[in-house]
């Protein structure tokens, strides 16, 4: 599967870059020539399920596809998680082989591997016929313990619409690899012959640096990343010449739209719905939040289908996860193939609109308030750039709506909280924040707000 | 500014976030229904306020103060 996409692109563009980052740049060739030979490297290590656990680097790209061409299982660790917790993660997901950059100062239940070590091992022939592997991804774990996704590599290059002929496009990698989003940004730009570019980190200045340096014309993030990449950039003449931007991993308001639109007048913005269990279910141009009601009406055969039951949507997808890996393999879908995801929703017209994470319900004296609904309309006021509600114990209602915000600069608090009391009239009693604290930014997991 | 003064000005800017007329607020005014007429979401909010402003407050405590002067003991007393 990878292979073959590597090889249609060598006959179609072999020179164009597939990776570019601050330290490295690599064409189609010589990346496919170097994943061959590590994946002689990993087919010859015993047992069949490897971890890496490594920074965002072009070596954890070849690391991933050279796994998914040698048939090894591989496990995608967050880098960020603490030593201690990587032997039980090991044990649970019965990992053979721990490819890292560093060396965790813990007893492990795998072999230890770098990349050195691993490179020497890829000194031998490179691999002449490929394997389909597996890839598992942890699932974001906003709220509660991450559950690990199991996805064949077939299955994430059929979720992505290929173009006719390679795409000279730059993306960033806004995303870490890691997670879901991050990984799929990897499959479509593979997928359609375009350029990937990583920045240093995922931190948002770093990232409008990075999209500068390297004239990156298309971006996938968060609304979260462009409320604060937008606090941050002119509304003119920032020198970002950005054809595509598309939105993801949390929903989008019609504010955050305009202002895109308004900040880059030539860029097609889409915003896309989808999750680690799912995979990409459908993606939305018409500058409008939400999602059309027509995708309620979807023929049975089709590759992803929708529903709404009690407020909540469902996904019934033809290419989403096979699966959960490990102890917990019962599945959250029903025995149609039907996906809880989680996503309150009201349908108002012709839309599906999205109020917030079942989980994120805020019980205000016994009425359900979603964060969502209280975030966008503060969201929205320009002295404003981002905003974060939550329950807040309450010893006479259970819980009160408490919010936190990051003023943009040159404006008072006093006089942004002044705004926001007034704009929060607009909100049923209940759903009134009775708490608003300024604070100088608001903690983010993967670029979406993080929630607990 | 003194406590007294700092929680009657926490009272009206709490009815002033609801919209709700302004209301003399003194020492011995009724904050429920006889008096001010703080419902249970004004109620939360004050309470709110008073922890954030003083660390602590007396319905946090399960004591249910009828008047300000209450408020302003729970506070003399701990």
């Amino acid at each position: 599967m990878i292979a073959a996409r590597f090889s249609d692109k060598l006959e179609r563009c072999p020179e164009r870059p597939f990776l570019l980052s601050p330290n490295s740049a690599s064409n189609y060739a010589d990346f496919f020539e170097h994943c061959r030979k590590l994946a002689s490297g990993l087919r010859n290590l015993k047992g069949s399920r490897l971890a890496c656990y490594m920074a965002d680097s072009t070596e954890l790209v070849a690391v991933m596809l050279a796994a998914g061409m040698s048939g090894k299982s591989l496990l995608m660790l967050n880098r960020d998680f603490a030593y201690q917790r990587l032997p039980s993660l090991i044990t649970r997901y019965n990992v053979d082989v721990l490819i890292s950059d560093s060396v965790p100062e813990v007893e492990l239940p795998a072999t230890l591997l770098n990349m050195e070590a691993l490179e020497e091992l890829a000194y031998a022939e490179p691999i002449q016929e490929y394997i389909d592997g597996e890839i598992l991804i942890l699932t974001s774990g906003t709220t509660g313990d991450p559950k690990c996704a199991r996805y064949t590599w077939a299955d994430l290059f059929a979720q992505v619409n290929e173009k006719h002929a390679p795409q000279d496009e730059r993306w960033l990698l806004a995303y870490r690899l890691n997670h879901f989003a991050g990984l799929q940004m990897l499959v479509h730009v593979l997928e359609n012959g375009s350029t990937l570019v990583m920045s240093r980190s995922t931190r948002v200045a770093e990232a409008l640096q990075t999209m500068l340096e390297f004239s990156v014309t298309h971006v996938s993030s968060t609304p979260t990343f462009w409320r604060y990449a937008l606090a941050t950039l002119p509304e003119t003449d920032h020198r970002l010449n950005l054809k595509h931007i598309t939105l993801g991993s949390e929903p989008v308001s019609s504010s955050l739209l305009e202002q895109l639109q308004h900040t880059f007048p030539k860029a097609r913005i889409v915003h896309i719905y989808a999750s680690t269990e799912a995979g990409s279910c459908v993606s939305v141009s018409d500058m409008r939040p939400g999602l059309p009601i027509s995708v309620l009406h979807r023929d049975e055969g089709s590759e992803v289908q929708f529903k709404v039951v009690e407020d909540e949507l469902y996904i019934r997808s033809a290419h989403g996860m096979r699966g959960y890996a490990g102890a917990d393999e019962i599945l959250k879908r029903n025995t149609e193939g039907w996906l809880a995801t989680g996503d309150l929703v009201r349908v108002e017209d012709d839309r599906i609109l999205f109020m917030g994470r079942r989980s994120e319900t805020i019980n205000v004296g016994g009425v359900k308030v979603h964060p969502l609904e209280v975030e966008n309309i503060i969201s929205a006021l320009s002295g404003v750039k981002l905003a974060r509600a939550f329950g807040q114990e309450n010893p006479i209602v259970g819980e009160i709506v408490a919010v936190e915000v990051v003023a943009n600069d040159n404006y008072s608090e006093h006089d942004v909280e002044e705004s926001i009391r007034e704009v929060c009239l607009k909100l049923t009693r209940h759903a009134r924040p009775r708490s608003i604290n300024f604070v100088d930014t608001i903690e983010t997991n993967n670029l979406k707000l993080k929630r607990q | 500014m003194s406590k007294e003064l700092e929680v009657i000005e926490m009272i009206k800017t709490i009815l002033k976030h609801q919209a709700m007329p302004e209301a003399e607020v003194a020492m011995s005014s009724d904050l429920y229904d006889d008096g001010i007429g703080l419902d249970s979401l004004c109620v939360a909010e004050l309470s709110a306020m008073l922890e954030k402003a003083y660390g602590s407050d007396p319905y946090t405590s399960k004591i249910m103060p009828r008047t300000v002067s209450d408020i302003i003991s729970f506070y003399g007393d701990t």
